[in-house]
């Protein structure tokens, strides 16, 4: 996938350019629904996220501003939005954390291969942090997973979690900088 | 869990706050605080815009899953299909009939655009599940609720936009058909309760309205978020 493509679709989608719209869809759906499943947990609430995900993605094509990141990162950061807006608007209903899907694997060996560029350096950061810190970060930020359901799959009170990811942050920012 | 957040919180404390906002390690209601300050404040939104940056790299890590494949045509016609035209052309006026009711504080105008920006934003097929959920927005409005109805009991969750101003409420309504708008309360972050016996269909909405809600139990101001549950 080139970015300057999607940059470029995104910019004929802010004109109401339909044919953008579809080649935009086909390009990035598949990461954004692969994202969906996986802070949604199911396939149906996925779809239905999609197909708001993509309302959005039109109707706000105009505020992207190509300076200030990829389209793709634009993109997942709607997707993601709205994502945890519905799960943490469920969550207190009852829905019990499933904390078996709360420990986030690691990347195998082949992905870690294979990252390059910006993804090489986050995950080269983060496999300097303790591997706990890391596994939370990432089970936060791919799979929506909040304070509390982390503090309950590290068995630590949630305080503790806070102040461990919080040194992660910084440690992470630290890194990347 | 209640994070520090206020406009005084220092920057270390205000980087950190960006993070676990784009993180999504955040309950709703700081999440929708953190939004309040990314809104009244650049730098935060910058430090947002910063966070988002450095972490997104991360989702090459999720493993890309086809849609199925009539999806794209569900969001063209909820976008531009021929109903969808059809409310779209609408809006403006809709939108007009807002403010009209705002300043008149009719509640069937009211009324009228909360259904007309509900069905044109809801009229994807419904998925058979025993618990729904639905999504309150309106245009113009940064306001978001997200309902849920499970057996009978409606809770409604603020998810997104600034609590009411000084001196307002936020008040739910159920509009049940043609029927007058009935009040379901006054939402403060979060309302649950019992939902009286309404029609497939209902429209839930929230307006804003002087504090203590709308004057003899009528809607009077804008609609800042409506919506529907899917008919099963």
């Amino acid at each position: 996938m080139n970015t300057i493509d999607l940059n470029a679709l995104l910019i004929r989608i802010a004109a109401q350019d339909r044919a953008a719209f579809s080649a935009f869809y086909s390009a990035a759906a598949p990461k954004l629904f692969g994202l969906l499943i996986r802070i949604m947990g199911n396939r149906a609430e996925a779809e239905d996220a999609l197909q708001e995900v993509f309302t959005r993605i039109w109707l706000r094509a105009a505020r992207f501003d190509p300076d200030r990141g990829g389209a793709m990162a634009w993109a997942v950061t709607i997707a993601r939005n709205h994502a945890i807006d519905l799960i943490r608007a469920r969550r207190p209903l009852g829905d019990e954390v499933d904390l078996d899907s709360a420990a986030d694997p690691a990347p195998r060996a082949e992905t870690q291969l294979i990252a390059q560029g910006e993804a090489g350096r986050i995950q080269n950061c983060l496999s300097r942090l303790d591997p706990a810190v890391a596994r939370a970060i990432r089970g936060a930020y791919l799979s929506g997973h909040s304070y509390a359901d982390l503090a309950k799959a590290a068995n630590v009170p949630l305080n503790t979690l806070r102040t461990w990811l919080r040194r992660g942050l910084i440690s992470l920012k630290d890194c990347m900088q | 869990m209640s994070a520090p957040v206020s406009d005084t919180v220092s920057d270390d404390d205000a980087d950190m706050l960006a993070a676990e906002y784009v993180l999504g390690v955040l309950d709703a209601p700081d999440r929708a605080r953190a939004e309040d300050m990314a809104r009244h404040s650049p730098q935060f939104a910058a430090r947002i815009a910063a966070w988002e940056a450095q972490l997104s790299p991360l989702v090459d890590e999720v493993a890309p899953i086809v849609p199925a494949p009539d999806l794209l045509h569900k969001i063209n016609a909820r976008l531009f299909g021929a109903r969808a035209g059809f409310w779209a052309r609408l809006l403006p006026k809709t939108r007009m009939a807002g403010s009209i009711a705002a300043v008149l504080g009719t509640g069937a105008m009211a009324a009228l655009s909360v259904i007309v920006i509900a069905v044109m934003l809801h009229f994807s097929g419904g998925i058979d599940r025993p618990l729904q959920s639905a999504t309150l927005i309106a245009s113009g409005s940064e306001v978001r609720f997200q309902a849920q109805l499970d057996g009978g009991i409606v809770t409604v969750l603020q998810t997104a936009g600034a609590p009411p101003m000084a001196g307002r409420s936020y008040e739910l309504w159920l509009i049940d058909g043609d029927a007058a708008p009935l009040s379901l309360g006054l939402v403060s972050g979060r309302l649950t309760l019992n939902l009286p016996p309404a029609n497939a269909g209902f429209v839930l909405a929230v307006t804003d309205e002087p504090f203590g809600g709308g004057p003899g139990g009528k809607p009077s101001g804008a609609v800042i978020a409506a919506g529907s549950f899917p008919e099963i």
